[in-house]
């Protein structure tokens, strides 16, 4: 099972996690990109970087490109005897093209889901500057892990937990219901079932639960299955109207 | 005694609404007197009657309605499930209401408050709850609501703060208009002063963790179990984004006193539906479920607000339970 953490380095990075990394303004990128590549060679991990080691952003020319070179280099990883395959890519130029906060999410979801099942080791960058503020927030919340240092990490996070189980973690408020929404209708599009873990959810507010409610609705023929909602989730649920016919959300215990 | 709709010419009798009527009496005999024939009347008429009443009133109600054969007709309603919280009163009403009016027959129902054991913040909710019911209902069918209320068992005062709540009062000669009812605007009780709270911390938007975490401190402080301060949390969250959203911010303080958690929220915004929280949000509204579920949430939520002085909101939570 993958788990939700904020790292201060790259350092303790492991099979399967999937990193945000949002570099701030004169940041220094090459020292940890080096350590990372380096810790590749320790580990008898592949290392495939996509974008410089250094400052100047050159990344992936498209997300199916990002896409292919993990397949690729997973595979060839396996083929190869190594561990993993371990991938430092530099998105920065993709989000500087198109940084509708849906399609970064609709991206890195289906990126974290390559990630959860080959196997492989992801840090995506990202410069801030090239993102607004609404999509550093959904960048973030859209990862399991994420670069920082301090306490201070995306409010929730929704990530591939296992197989067939995405997993919503933290806290989903008023302030984080739209990027909520956005991650939420990416899944439930691509997905007849949706299987929700919220055993790591604090809670949700009433934005959020709206904002859960108002992507099933909009998605009859889908269906959101929340599992072991704790108390406070399911008296809400239940107190809000959301136990509908309408809102095909069914929770588990 | 007379029964409310046959006596008082002077009693006005709206086409709409709720009759709400003090029903004051000082033993059981003068209980039973009043409740009797208030149900006699009302089955005579082909009427439904509902009871919600405290279980040794509700026991002494029964057998004397079984000794005139009226038992059969009066549906009795479970109060000892009934919130505690008078904030969740009047959506309990307006679901009886529902379903009692299904039979298309006019209503007529008996509800005693509970006013021992509530601390004085309570008691005040409730009064105000006792006169929100008749703004709540103003558009409803016409039913009647007897609110009786022993006068030896609460503290002097009591009643004529009451009776400012209950357009009509009843006496041995059917109901007349209370003197003391004033439509609007509501005289709140002021809030009390705060047991030694902490640290006052202002907040704007993106603050709401930084709130959460205050009033985790204190609730750990004072032994808030889990669920009761997750329940806690949702609420004090959704205060502080309607205090952001609406005043671009606001001030939190929290404290305990006698077993309770209480967080207060005060921003320069003004609440203009004094129903807001009170009525249960439909599928399709936009917003407006924040003050529901504090309202479900929280064993007492006080507010008071004015265009002039903003909003204080106060939410109690019980260490116990409610």
């Amino acid at each position: 099972m993958r788990t939700a953490r904020g790292v201060a380095t790259l350092d303790p990075v492991d099979v399967g996690d999937h990193i945000c990394w949002i570099a701030g303004p004169g940041e220094d990128t090459a020292g940890p990109a080096r350590a990372f590549v380096a810790d590749g060679e320790l580990f008898g991990d592949m290392v495939l970087v996509l974008g410089s080691a250094g400052d100047a952003p050159c990344g992936p020319q498209s997300w199916e490109s990002l896409f292919r070179e993990v397949r690729r280099g997973t595979e060839r990883a396996a083929r190869e005897g190594f561990r993993a395959l371990r991938v430092l890519a530099d998105l920065s130029g993709l989000a500087g093209t198109e940084t509708r906060p849906d399609v970064l999410a609709r991206h890195e979801l289906r990126l974290d889901a390559l990630v959860a099942d080959s196997g492989a080791i992801l840090v995506c960058r990202y410069a801030r500057a090239v993102l607004t503020p609404e999509a550093v927030d959904q960048v973030a919340g859209v990862h399991p892990q994420h670069l920082g240092r301090g306490p201070v990490g995306p409010a929730f996070r929704l990530f591939l937990a296992s197989r067939d189980r995405w997993s919503v973690s933290g806290v989903v408020d008023t302030e984080g219901a739209e990027t909520f929404r956005t991650a939420l209708g990416e899944l439930l599009s691509s997905a007849p079932v949706l299987h929700l873990e919220c055993g790591d959810l604090e809670f949700m507010d009433s934005a959020g639960m709206t904002a859960l409610a108002a992507v099933a609705r909009g998605l009859p023929d889908r269906r959101i299955e929340l599992h072991h909602a704790n108390a406070t989730l399911s008296r809400s649920w239940s107190l809000l109207g959301f136990e509908h016919p309408e809102i095909p959300v069914e929770l588990k215990r | 005694m007379n029964h409310p709709d046959t006596a008082s010419a002077a009693v006005p009798a709206p086409e709409t609404g709720l009759r709400h009527v003090l029903f004051p009496y000082a033993d059981e005999d003068g209980f039973l007197a009043g409740t009797v024939s208030f149900v006699e009347h009302a089955l005579g008429a082909g009427e439904t009657v509902v009871v919600a009443v405290s279980g040794p009133r509700e026991q002494l109600l029964r057998e004397a309605l079984a000794d005139t054969g009226s038992a059969d007709g009066v549906a009795f309603l479970d109060a000892g499930g009934i919130s505690s919280n008078p904030g969740r009163l009047i959506p309990v009403w307006q679901s009886w209401m529902e379903k009692v009016a299904q039979s298309g027959r006019p209503v007529r129902a008996i509800s005693e408050n509970r006013w021992t054991g509530r601390t004085s913040a309570e008691s005040a909710e409730l009064r105000y709850h006792e006169w929100l019911l008749n703004r709540a209902f103003a558009e409803s069918p016409v039913w009647w609501l007897l609110c009786p209320f022993d006068t030896g068992a609460v503290a002097d005062g009591t009643l004529e703060a009451l009776e400012g709540c209950h357009p009509l009062l009843l006496g041995q000669d059917g109901p007349v208009p209370a003197a003391g009812y004033a439509e609007v605007p509501y005289a709140f009780e002021a809030l009390g002063d705060p047991c030694d709270p902490d640290e006052e911390l202002v907040f704007s938007a993106g603050a709401l963790a930084a709130v959460r975490e205050r009033v985790t401190l204190c609730a750990a402080r004072h032994g808030l179990p889990g669920d009761r301060l997750r329940d806690l949390l949702v609420a004090v969250t959704e205060v502080a984004a309607n205090s952001i959203k609406y005043a671009g911010g606001g001030t939190l303080r929290t404290w305990a006193e006698d077993g309770r958690v209480i967080c207060e929220v005060r921003d320069g915004g003004f609440i203009a539906d004094p129903m807001a929280g009170r009525i249960r949000p439909t599928l399709d509204q936009n917003g407006g479920r924040g003050l529901w579920l504090v309202q479900q949430m929280c064993d007492l939520v006080q507010i008071r607000t004015s265009a002039e002085n903003g909003t204080v909101i106060r939410l109690t939570m019980g260490t116990e339970g409610a």
